[in-house]
Order: C-alpha cells, then structure tokens, then sequence
C-alpha cells in the first residue's frame, strides 16, 4: 500500500487521536503537580467570566472590575489556556466523562495530540510525510514529554504552538504569489502565531526565529542602487514579507483579544506580566550534586539535561540530523535548515545564557523537540532509505527493524517511569538509579504525593497532613474528587502536631523539611514510592514514625 | 558528502516534487527534503539501530534492585542482632526503602559511607543493594573495620556486620546533654543575655528540648534537631549566629577524656544561601578559645581536639559570623577515650 499525501494525513490524525486516547487513559495514575493546582483555581475563576458574559449582565463583563474579580490570579500567564481548561472541564463535566481533574487535563491532552500533528505539519511541509510520521512518534514517545502532556500546564501545550507556528510562518513566506490561498496562508500565519502568544511566554522568541530566517534567505541581489525621481539614487530593498506584517500586526492583537485582564491596561498588565518573567525567581535544582540556587548558571545546563533525558537514539539522531542542517544551511544557504536549527537551539540557547531563571528542568525548552524530532527523523529516513536502496532484497525488513529500534527506548522509558516520568533518566544516564548516582534532581511539583493520597485517606480523624510541595490547591482537588475525606486537613508545615508528613526524599533543596518531619513525627516511613529502588518520597505516620514496624 | 570540493558546493540533487520545494519558489534556497548521501544514511541508519539496541537492551535487562518483600527478612537480620550504639548505613545512599523497616534506628545513607565517623561505634551493619555492599567490603576494611558476618537473605540484598577495630568509649555526648547546658547570648562588649527558656520542643516541633533566647526565639536558639549536613540528616546541636557577638552554649561539669571529637558545619541552605563563614569556637576550662573557621562550603567539617584526660572542666562552644543572615549551623560533639583508657 502505497502512502500517499491523503493517507499521512489520516495516519497522523489517528496518531494524534491516539496520543490523546493514551493520555486520557493513563492520567488518572498521576498525582497532581503544584502548577496544575494554580491552573485548577484559575481554570475556574476565569471561566467564571463567562457566565457573566452570558447573562443579562453582559455589559458589566467587560468592566475592568468584573475582569478583575475573575480573571487577577495568576497573571503571570495569559488567560487563553486557563479558558481552555475551563472549557474542557465544563464539556468532561457535563457529559460525565471523568473526574474534575480529568476534565482540565483534558484540554493539556488536547494541546499535546496538537503538538504531534503541528510536528507532522511542519515536517510534511519541510521534509516529507514519511519523516513528519516518524517525526510524530519520535516526539510521543520522549517519557518526560509523555509525564508533562498529561497536565493541565502550559509547556505541552506551547511546543505545540511553537510547531504550529513554525509551520503556518514558512507556509506563508514561501508561498507562490500567484497562490489563490496565499492571502489566507498569511493571515493564518499571524492568528497562529497571535495564539502561541497567548499560550506562553516562550513564543516570544518565534520572532527571533522568522526575522533569522528571512534574514538568511534575504535575496541581497535585489539589492541595487537605482536612479530616484530627484535625479538621486535610492537603495532599493526587497520588500519585507508580509507572513512578518502579518505576524506583527495580527499577533498582539490576538494576544490582547485573548486576554481580556489586559483591555483596560494594556501597557501596564503587560509590562506586568513580561517583568514578572524577567525577574523570575530561581528554584534550586540538583545538578551533578551541586544545588543550584543562583546565577551564573553553568551554560551547559540545558545540554546536559537533554543529555541525560532524551532516549539515546534520538540524542543520536537528532545531533546527526542537526549536523546536516547545520551543513546544509552554510553550505547551501537552505532556509528550512535554517527554520529547523533555530528551532531547535534557539530555546536551548536561551538556557545557555547563564542569568537565565532555571525553574523546573526539561519542559522549560521542550519547544525544541518537535524540530529535533524533525531532523532526527529525517536522518532515520534517509538510514531507512539508504537501507532498502543499497540492499534491495532483505532491506524492508532491516529497514522496519531498525525504526522499531529506534523506536522501542522511548517506549520502554514510558512503560518503565509512568506514573512518576517527570524523574525519568534515560540509558545514557542509567535509567532512575543513574540520575541519582549522578546527582541529579529526581522530582518537581509535588506531583509524586499522588502516590501517598490513598494511604492519608485511611488516618483516623482529625489528619492534619504536612503534604510539603503538594499544594493547597492540589488537596482541595483531591477532596473535591472524594479522594480525601474532610476530616484530612492541609497542614503548612510538619513543626505542628500533625498527623503524617510527605517527604520528598531526593529533592534537597527541601531538606529541611525533612529534618523538621524526622524531628516532630519521627524517623521510620511507613512508605514510599520508590523507582528501581531509588527513593522519591516517604510518608511518615505519627506513631508509627518512631517505634518498630508490626 | 565524499568527493566534493570544499571550496566549491556541489549541485543538490533534484528528487523533491517541485510542488513541495521551497527552492521552488525562492530558487537560492536549498530544500531540507534532498536525501543524505546514501553512505550517510547507512551510517544513520547504523547509529539508529546500536543506540536503539543499546537503549533497548538497557530497558529491558538493567537491575530495578530487590521486590519490597525481600525487604522484611533482611532487615529482620539486622533487627535482630542490633546492639544499643550500632552503626546502620544503607548503601547506596539513593536507595533506602530499608529505612521503612530500620528507620527508628537511625540508619545513615550517606554518599561515601567510607566518611563516617566509625569510631564512636563498636559495630557497623551495611545494608546493601545493587552489590554495594560488596564493594564496600574492601574500603571497609582499610577504614578500620573488620567483617564478621555477611549474609544475602534475598536477591540483591546483602547484610554485612563489621566489629570496629578499635572503638573509643562516647563517654559525654553533648546534644544529649543540652538540659545541663548555660545557653547566653554575649555581645560584643562583653555583655551576657542569658537564653534561659527551655523549651520541650525544639524548633522543629520535636520532643528534643531547646533553650531560647529573648528576642527573635523562632531562630535564635540552642536545640538538637535534624538538619542536612552536606548529604545527609544528622541529629546535631543547631545553633544560629547571632547579628552581633556571639551565642555560646556553655556546659559545667563536663568529665574529660583526653578527646572532644565529632563534627560541625553549615546545612545544605546555609552553603547556598549564606554569604559569610561561621567562627566555631571551643573553649575548655581557662584554656584559650580554640577556633575552627567552617567556610561556607563545609557542610560536616571533622573537629578534634585534645583535652586533660581527668578531672572535669565546663566546656564552652561559641558561634559567631561575620554575616549571620540565613547561616544555618550545626554541629555534634562529644568528649571520646580511645581503648583502654581508664
């Protein structure tokens, strides 16, 4: 059977489907994380807005204050993803689908099913179909991708805004004058990219990347010197293209249309909200042992961490892959290199910069992988091609030997550190057990108490639980579902009389809450969460803490 | 890429759909989809296929350590033969569920258990995975240690039990006897505050005790407690210093052995966030101060000193900075008479 355009097509939306499928099956295993208990509160308070739109107080919707009341938490993100949330909770809620928490995470699901298919788009438009599918699985089956596209967060769902926004943007700026479509292209290129505004953060980079490109594909013989009507000579330049106007004019407006905190004050909450990331403050992060707290950061932190987490073949591939992009972009002048290379290395470059706040590992430059994925996939091809080409009678079934390959690492990294992924190590660093002996950070944002919750279900009442980097929000989403009774209160932290601590053994920049459950409930677990025997978290119980096991 | 001239690119082949190609439409630009030279391909394909198989093989074959049954049987080993005053380290140190069934014994997991203090013990138990334990036997041995007992009570768990060569006698621990201290805050010109409220709990809600100073008492305290030192929780004396002068906890009576031994140092956060060392100083009887600078990055300094070895003597610590703010320190100490002292 022959693959053809249509067929890819297909064959990725049902890929995507899938991924989604996947991660609606597999996410109720997962703890909640502490970003996602932020997005929770927002997801409901901000849709809160709409039932004031949709009322016969439709006018007051739009006053500053009745923005406000609904929409001044956390601003230090834009509105449109905690809408989504909301919007995929109201729908999952309503058709009784799954729990709350299911109901936000599904519109991170959704984001993460987009951001294989906007890696399938920009690598079928760059490259071919072929290397856009294999592109597509390579990027699903990176287990830290995998933990982080079961969350109702923001890093997901802006690499598959960043894709989409590469894609549209070279869509427009190669499009045939004479292209019917042409308008549409780049009008559709500024409402993408206008999107990924309102998504994160990071798509404010995507114009380095646009203005790069031109730049390298500038055709300088058009160039010239030509007679003016004074009698002078004007610089004739080439014309600025209008996938860039677009970009320029349409992106901020849709940003701003998508966040309506910013209407009454659009300079100052905006200012407010680029300020805020500027001056983002460092979380401490485990790195070879030292515990990193400040800047200098060493340059090479985001290498290393990409090093250590992404399965090897795609370490391997994607370095071949950027080798000759980077060949083909000096020694060809090839644009599409040049889109590919700046996207891959411009989010791990910025991480490069040694000031830059590092605040929570891989998934802050996870932009980067669908292009590595790209490249990745494109030498994986041209090893498959060459395979069948220069053996022509065995090569099919070396060729399907070798993807499955280079395939299976991913795979088995997922089967292997679900549900507590976002600690996954990969080969290179010897699994779980490697990135400790390395000293390496095993866990973020709490999601790992998810493991404990059943266990803190069954203490006697009144449980007043340290639950340590799980947050508030997180716990009244465990109540909220019925997972924690109401006599299990949230304690702020372990020097109290309460009832059981989490311990969050291999994240030390919280040691000293450890040292404070040791000391006010006692030094014996009663249990944890270990991966390959290397420790996550404990729980301690008081009397059971400081007396013998049964 | 072979047989091409460097100075000169050689022309791309033209297998891409014209349709598709963005040369096409920007004819200087060279499209991403040209195929790699076929002896290029093979090499990818062949980097594909080793790192797949390596990574594969990895997956499916590396050593997750012992079941959580296997645990109880081995742990029931060292429960069993425990003596008051044992030693217990779960090596490697990343990989303590054994702390579940031994925690209240207090076992260490520190990185390097080659670094501990062995001779304030007179028997070492190693619990050990992945075959550290094995490994450890040798360094064991050079650090003073000699095995009697070695027993693999489940796959991928060994209990070794070591006599220490020659353990010294702790005769006078000094976080255990924090009640009998004086605790004051001396200023800079000689003015004593006394920190005088004892308190059960100590500043992390433990049953340890704590003696308080007037002002600022949620940090500005003398207490036994668990703090961090470098890789591991240590239970050691946590004494803050004060903005000026010094907090000196002072101990009367104190039966002198020839040895004050133990450890001092900042807690994890203090090495990180703090900006200045800690000035420790020991003073016993009408000797003078001795003073051990612990620099920010000493986290479990190794302190000795030589004292009378009879009589008694009030033996005082002193700890001061010249920039207190977030220095977290800690330290454990205790007075030690080698083997056969009287």
């Amino acid at each position: 059977m022959t693959l053809t355009h249509r067929r890819a097509g297909w064959l990725a939306i049902l890929l995507a489907a899938a991924f989604f499928l996947v991660l609606w099956k597999t996410a109720p295993d997962m703890g909640y994380t502490r970003d996602e208990g932020y997005y929770f509160k927002a997801a409901d308070e901000y849709s809160s807005w709409w039932s004031t739109v949709f009322s016969r107080r439709f006018l007051q919707a739009f006053s500053d204050e009745e923005i406000k009341r609904a929409m001044s938490y956390n601003t230090e993100h834009p509105a449109f993803l905690k809408l989504v949330f909301g919007v995929s909770h109201a729908i999952v809620e309503g058709l009784g689908l799954g729990p709350h928490s299911q109901g936000y995470r599904a519109g991170g699901f959704f984001f993460a099913a987009l951001s294989l298919l906007a890696t399938f788009l920009l690598a079928r438009l760059l490259v071919s179909k072929e290397v856009a599918l294999v592109a597509m699985l390579l990027l699903a089956l990176i287990p830290r991708y995998f933990y982080d596209a079961h969350l109702a967060c923001f890093d997901v769902a802006i690499t598959a805004m960043w894709a989409l926004s590469l894609w549209a943007f070279w869509r427009a700026f190669i499009v045939r004058e004479n292209d019917p479509r042409r308008r549409r292209k780049i009008l559709m290129a500024g409402v993408v990219f206008g999107f990924a505004l309102a998504t994160k953060l990071n798509a404010l980079f995507l114009p380095v990347v646009f203005v790069i490109v031109w730049l390298w594909t500038f055709p300088f013989g058009q160039i010239r010197l030509s007679p003016g009507p004074s009698g002078g000579r004007d610089l004739a330049l080439p014309a600025i293209p209008w996938v860039l106007i677009s970009c320029a004019l349409i992106g901020p407006l849709i940003f701003l249309i998508t966040w309506p905190y910013l209407w009454h004050d659009p300079i100052g909450r905006t200012g407010a909200y680029i300020g805020f990331h500027l001056h983002h403050e460092h979380y401490p992060i485990l790195f070879f042992h030292d515990l990193l707290v400040k800047p200098p950061f060493p340059k090479s932190f985001a290498l290393v961490m990409t090093l250590f987490t992404a399965p090897l073949p795609l370490l391997v591939l994607g370095t071949a892959g950027v080798a000759v992009s980077l060949w083909r972009m000096f020694w060809h002048r090839s644009g599409d290199d040049a889109l590919l290379l700046l996207g891959t290395l411009l989010p791990l470059a910025l991480f490069a910069l040694p000031g830059t706040p590092i605040f929570g590992g891989v998934k802050h430059w996870y932009n980067a992988m669908p292009t590595l994925c790209i490249v990745a996939a494109r030498a994986l091809v041209d090893g498959l091609r060459a395979i069948r080409t220069r053996w022509p009678r065995r090569g099919a079934p070396v060729a399907a030997l070798t993807l499955a390959l280079a395939l299976l690492p991913g795979l088995l990294g997922i089967l292997r550190s679900h549900p507590y992924g976002i600690g996954y190590y990969n080969e290179l660093a010897g699994g779980f057990r490697g990135g400790a002996e390395l000293g390496m950070q095993r866990g973020f944002w709490g999601g790992y108490g998810g493991a404990a919750i059943s266990r803190i279900a069954t203490l006697p009442p009144p449980a007043q639980v340290f639950f340590n980097r799980l947050n508030y929000d997180d716990y009244r989403m465990y109540q909220k579902e019925g997972r924690l009774p109401p006599h299990v209160y949230y304690a702020n932290d372990a020097k109290g009389d309460v009832a059981a601590g989490i311990d969050y053994v291999g994240q030390v920049e919280h040691a000293e809450k450890e040292g404070e459950i040791w000391s006010s409930i006692g030094t014996r677990p009663s249990e944890g969460v270990y991966q390959d025997n290397t420790v996550l978290i404990q729980l301690f119980i008081r009397g059971e803490a400081n007396r013998p096991p049964k | 890429m072979s047989g091409e001239s460097p100075a000169e690119p050689a022309p791309l082949p033209t297998r891409v759909p014209p349709s598709r190609a963005p040369s096409a439409y920007l004819p200087h630009l060279a499209p991403s989809a040209i195929p790699s030279p076929r002896p290029l391909g093979v090499l990818f394909a062949l980097a594909a296929a080793l790192s797949g198989l390596y990574g594969t093989v990895f997956w499916l074959t590396h050593d997750e350590g012992p079941p959580a049954e296997a645990f109880p049987p081995a742990a029931r080993l060292i429960r069993d033969g425990y003596q008051s005053g044992d030693l217990i380290l779960l090596v490697p140190f990343y990989a303590t569920r054994a702390r579940e069934l031994l925690g209240d014994l207090h076992p260490v997991a520190p990185r390097d258990p080659t670094t501990e203090d062995f001779r304030g013990h007179r028997r070492v138990w190693v619990f050990g995975l992945f075959g550290r334990g094995i490994e450890l036997r040798e360094r064991l041995g050079a650090a003073g240690l000699v095995l009697e007992a070695s027993e693999a009570p489940a796959p991928g768990i060994t209990v070794d039990r070591y006599q220490v060569a020659a353990p010294w006698e702790v005769r006078y621990d000094f976080t255990a006897h924090l009640k009998e201290a004086r605790v004051y805050h001396e200023y800079p010109e000689g003015r004593r505050e006394p920190c005088a409220t004892w308190t059960e709990k100590n500043g992390q809600g433990g049953l340890y005790g704590r003696w308080a100073c007037p002002h600022d008492a949620e940090w500005f305290y003398v207490a036994p407690e668990w703090h961090f030192m470098g890789d591991h929780q240590r239970l050691c004396l946590w004494a803050h210093p004060p903005s000026q002068g010094r907090l000196v906890v002072s101990y009367p009576n104190v039966p002198l052995t020839g040895h004050l031994y133990g450890h001092a140092g900042h807690t994890l956060n203090s090495s990180v966030f703090a900006r200045e060392r800690i000035d420790f100083d020991v003073r016993i009887g009408d000797a003078v101060d001795q003073r051990f600078p612990i620099r920010l990055e000493e986290t479990w300094q190794p302190i000795a000193l030589s004292t009378p070895t009879t009589g008694t003597a009030t033996v005082s610590f002193a700890v001061s900075s010249p920039d207190a703010g977030a220095n977290h320190f800690c330290f454990a100490l205790d007075l030690r008479a080698p083997p056969g002292a009287p």
